[in-house]
Order: C-alpha cells, then sequence, then structure tokens
C-alpha cells in the first residue's frame, strides 16, 4: 500500500505548480478578507478535487487494472485513497494549526475549530458518499455525486437550520447546551463513520468490477 | 506438452453479452514461449484477464505458476513472480521515469533497482523525462522494465507489441528470447502481429470467438502446413481430409493443408505432373495464412 500511496505523492508533486498557485491566491484572499478560516475552510473543499484528480490519472490509463497483477488486492487499492484523504485532510488542518500559532492574521482572528471541523466533516461525508461511485462508474460520472453531495450537505444544513427556526427550535440552545466541543464530537464521529461504511461499499463495489 | 506448467486453464467460462469464453482450457509449459494469436475481439485480453483475477468468471479453474486464482486473496506473494505488461504503458503520465523504481519498490518486496536502471539505460529510457514525454515505444519498453525487474518467472503480454515499429518490435522480442534462455522463465504473448509470434513462440495458440482451434508446436504447425495454389479441379482431388481451409476466386484456388508430406503423394499432384509449378505451387505456410485460413474455415461451419 505504501507504494499506492507514493505514487499518489508523486502525481500531486508534478501537479505542485496548480495547487500551490490555488493556494497562494486563497492564501491572498484569506489576507485580505482576514480570515484564517476561510483559508482553510477552501483548502479542505481543495482535498477533494485533488483526490478525484489522482483517480481521474489512474483511470486514463488503467492504472488499477496493472497494479492488481502486482502483489496488491482490493482492499489495499481502496485503502490507499482513504489514507490519501486522511493525509490530506491532516495536512491542512497541520497549515492551519501552523498558521494559527504564528498569529500570522492577528489574535483576533484566530483559528475557528468549530467552522473547520464542520468543513472537515462536510468534506469527508461528501468523499464518502462519493468513493464508492468513483470506483464503481469512473472519477467523469462520480464527479456531478461529488458537486451533487457538497450541495446536498450544505443544503440538509441550511435546511434544518431554516425549519428548526420556523419551529421555533434555536440552535444556539442546542450549541449551549452540547456546547463547542460537543457539537464537533458529533460532526467527527459522523463522518468517520461515513468513511468506514464508505470503505466497505467501494470495496464491495470494487470487487464486482471488471478491471 | 508435459512438463510443469506456468499457466494451467481448464474449463474457463465467461460471457460478456453476447461473447463468451467457451468452455477453454489449455496449458502453458514452463521455459516456453506461448503465442496467443486471433482476430481482435476473438478473446485474448478477456482470457488474460481471467487468468489473472482482473474480471469475474462464470466458471473455471486457472492456476498460475502452481497458485490457484481467488479474486479475494490476500496480498498474494506468488504475484511477485510474474510480469504484465498491457498494451499501452498503465503508470500515471505525469510521473517522471526515476520515480516509478521508488513506487514499484514498495510495491515489489523482489524488485531491484539497479536492474531496473540497468534496463532503462539498455533500453535508452530517459531517467528524468515525464512518462507523457515519451514515445509510444519507450513507453512500453519501461512497462518490460518493470515487468523484469523483479521476482517475475512469468511474463504475460497482452498485445505488448501492437502499435510499434519494427525495429522496437524486434529488439522487445529478442528481450524476451533472453528471458527464457534458462528455461526456468515462461512468455505467454497475445499478439495479433502474427510475423512476432512466428519469430519467437515455441507453441502457437489460437482463439476465435471464444474458442480454442488449436494448440500447437510452432515448429512443427510451419513444417507441416502448406498453401496449394492451383486449379479448382486439381483442388478437388486433394483429400478432404488433410484440407483446413480453402479459398477460391477466378482464376485460382487456394487451400491450406496440414500435412504437406502427404499431399506430395497425392492424386492432386500426380495429376498436376509431379508438382508443375505452372498448376500447382505448393508452398509453406505461415502462421498469417494459417489463423487466416482456419478462421474462415471455423466461420463457413
Amino acid at each position: 500500500m505504501k507504494g499506492l500511496i507514493l505514487k499518489d505523492l508523486y502525481v500531486l508533486k508534478s501537479l505542485g505548480k496548480q495547487f500551490g498557485l490555488a493556494f497562494c491566491f486563497l492564501f491572498l484572499w484569506s489576507i485580505m478578507m482576514k480570515s484564517f478560516s476561510f483559508l482553510i475552510i477552501y483548502c479542505v473543499i481543495m482535498c477533494g478535487s485533488i483526490v478525484m484528480s489522482t483517480m481521474s490519472y489512474d483511470e486514463s490509463v488503467s492504472f488499477n487494472r496493472f497494479v492488481l497483477t502486482a502483489p496488491v488486492n482490493i482492499k489495499m487499492l481502496v485503502w490507499a485513497k482513504y489514507v490519501l484523504i486522511l493525509l490530506l485532510l491532516l495536512a491542512t488542518l497541520v497549515v492551519g494549526a501552523l498558521l494559527n500559532i504564528f498569529h500570522l492574521f492577528g489574535a483576533e482572528q484566530a483559528f475557528e475549530w468549530g467552522g473547520i471541523t464542520v468543513a472537515a466533516a462536510i468534506f469527508m461525508v461528501t468523499n464518502a458518499i462519493s468513493l464508492p461511485f468513483m470506483f464503481k462508474f469512473g472519477v467523469e460520472k462520480a464527479r456531478y455525486v461529488y458537486i451533487l453531495c457538497m450541495l446536498l450537505v450544505g443544503g440538509i444544513m441550511v435546511g434544518t437550520e431554516y425549519l428548526a427556526q420556523k419551529s421555533g427550535i434555536s440552535f444556539l440552545q442546542l450549541e449551549e447546551r452540547l456546547s463547542e466541543g460537543g457539537i464537533n464530537i458529533i460532526f467527527i464521529v459522523i463522518a468517520a463513520a461515513s468513511m468506514v461504511i464508505s470503505y466497505f461499499a467501494s470495496v464491495k463495489v470494487a470487487s464486482k468490477k471488471e478491471w | 506438452m508435459c512438463m510443469e506448467n506456468a499457466i494451467s486453464v481448464k474449463h474457463l467460462i465467461k460471457e460478456y453479452g453476447e461473447f463468451r469464453l467457451d468452455n477453454i482450457s489449455f496449458q502453458v509449459p514452463m521455459g516456453t514461449i506461448v503465442g496467443f494469436v486471433g482476430e481482435n475481439g476473438a478473446g485474448k485480453s478477456t482470457t488474460i484477464r481471467s487468468i489473472l483475477g482482473l474480471i469475474p468468471i462464470q466458471q473455471g479453474e486457472i492456476e498460475i505458476l502452481g497458485h490457484k486464482i481467488d479474486k479475494n486473496e490476500q496480498r498474494a506473494a506468488w504475484r511477485e513472480q510474474i510480469g504484465v505488461v498491457f498494451d499501452e504503458c498503465n503508470l500515471p503520465v505525469v510521473l517522471k521515469v526515476r520515480d516509478v523504481g521508488h513506487i514499484m519498490k514498495n510495491i515489489f518486496k523482489t524488485w531491484k533497482n539497479e536492474k531496473f536502471t540497468d534496463y532503462l539505460v539498455r533500453f535508452d529510457v530517459p531517467l528524468n523525462k515525464k512518462i507523457k514525454e515519451l514515445s509510444k515505444g519507450m513507453k512500453m519498453k519501461l512497462s518490460i522494465a518493470i515487468a523484469l525487474s523483479h521476482d517475475s518467472r512469468l511474463l504475460i503480454l497482452d498485445e505488448a507489441t501492437s502499435g510499434l515499429d519494427p525495429v522496437v518490435r524486434r529488439e522487445i522480442l529478442d528481450i524476451f528470447r533472453e528471458f527464457i534462455e534458462d528455461e526456468q522463465h515462461t512468455v505467454f504473448l497475445s499478439s495479433h502481429i502474427t510475423s512476432d509470434i512466428e519469430k519467437i513462440a515455441d507453441y502457437v495458440m489460437l482463439i476465435h470467438k471464444g474458442k480454442i482451434l488449436f494448440t500447437e508446436n510452432k515448429d512443427e504447425l510451419l513444417y507441416n502446413y502448406g498453401v496449394v495454389r492451383c486449379s479448382k479441379e486439381l483442388a478437388a482431388l486433394i483429400p478432404k481430409e488433410l484440407i483446413v481451409g480453402k479459398e477460391e476466386n477466378a482464376f485460382e484456388t487456394n487451400v491450406l493443408v496440414k500435412d504437406i508430406g502427404k499431399i506430395r503423394e497425392s492424386a492432386a499432384f500426380e495429376e498436376a505432373g509431379q508438382g508443375d509449378k505452372s498448376r500447382f505451387v505448393l508452398d509453406r505456410a505461415n502462421i498469417e495464412d494459417i489463423l487466416l485460413y482456419v478462421v474462415k474455415s471455423e466461420e463457413k461451419r
């Protein structure tokens, strides 16, 4: 599996200019907006397109067909993509934490863990839903699923808040009861559970696939 | 074909809509080069993907180097011993050639980076270039270098020489010949370029519409098969049991026969005046002739 992740990292290295430029642009924009969270949230979203790019490169040359003739099985193949997602997410959070430590945007614009956790959870749930589709139908078709998921998850959150407000349920009260840490834990649990379910679904889909 | 088999396939059935690999069985003896020929869509790639466990099959038993193929197996260590090359280079085009060695080192436990670098130098594949900057021939050489740089005892090649110029093809065929020199290594080569098979194969296996039509020793095949060019009347005198396929046009009849020796004793040969070259031409058949006539006669059936 190490070889598979290494391959993806080399692919990312070759795409470094594109993603580096995107990061610089977001970085400058964040400085202008004086929002730390903005940068990190967008980086988290960018991670999704990075994973899709690596899968797209694999698909265009039938890499998976080749590597499955080597001492690599379906579980390892699928697991490597999930590890890549977690590595990218971790890297983004580390960058965010480092920027936070150095108070680059001033202490008043400190890192908002709540917002970041929500963004990371949306990213993970979206990827969790999309990945089995990517293995089943390929990246091009699954891209639509990814966009749809983003809209759906965002829509559900906004819609829930709207409905709750209409019904007189206050999210603020809920937040006060659970505390920010509690809400973050709920998001982390949802994200982790979705990734676990997604992994097994991807393995099942990939096992039936004709490579 | 006695001796130990590198590949053994028994009663393989795979259905793809209207296409069907029809209960095929064959063996690839250790230490040989077996050429797998057939027209496009005959089932060569499906057979190879089936034996590699890349596609689920409806029925059949497949053994590679003595290991039963099971799609759900854990990290199969025996796969260290096979090198597979498809008709394209299967590595992301943005990778640099030198990165490939580092990646493969972490995929194959038996990876030998020095050997890989030696092959790249020998093949003139530049280490610093990205794969997308390589020519098709270079990409194939890279794929072959990968297949040869771990403990592979069996090379499985699916149309690996198609689309390459004759010089590169000859170079690649020479490498395969070197590979089997110690008789512990085996090559299973699928191709529709019959001249390649003719150059290097020990055995020829013909597939048509999902059925194996024959597996024969190449030298015996080339020694025994011939093409007779004669008139329709003389062709009618050729014993039917010797005729493999026939092609008629307004001027002459071409007949693929399977025993040249017996043809020389036949009534047709005598009638033509002991092989009068103007009336009865008997040439040795090449693999392409055999493929064409066998497929045509099979179509007529």
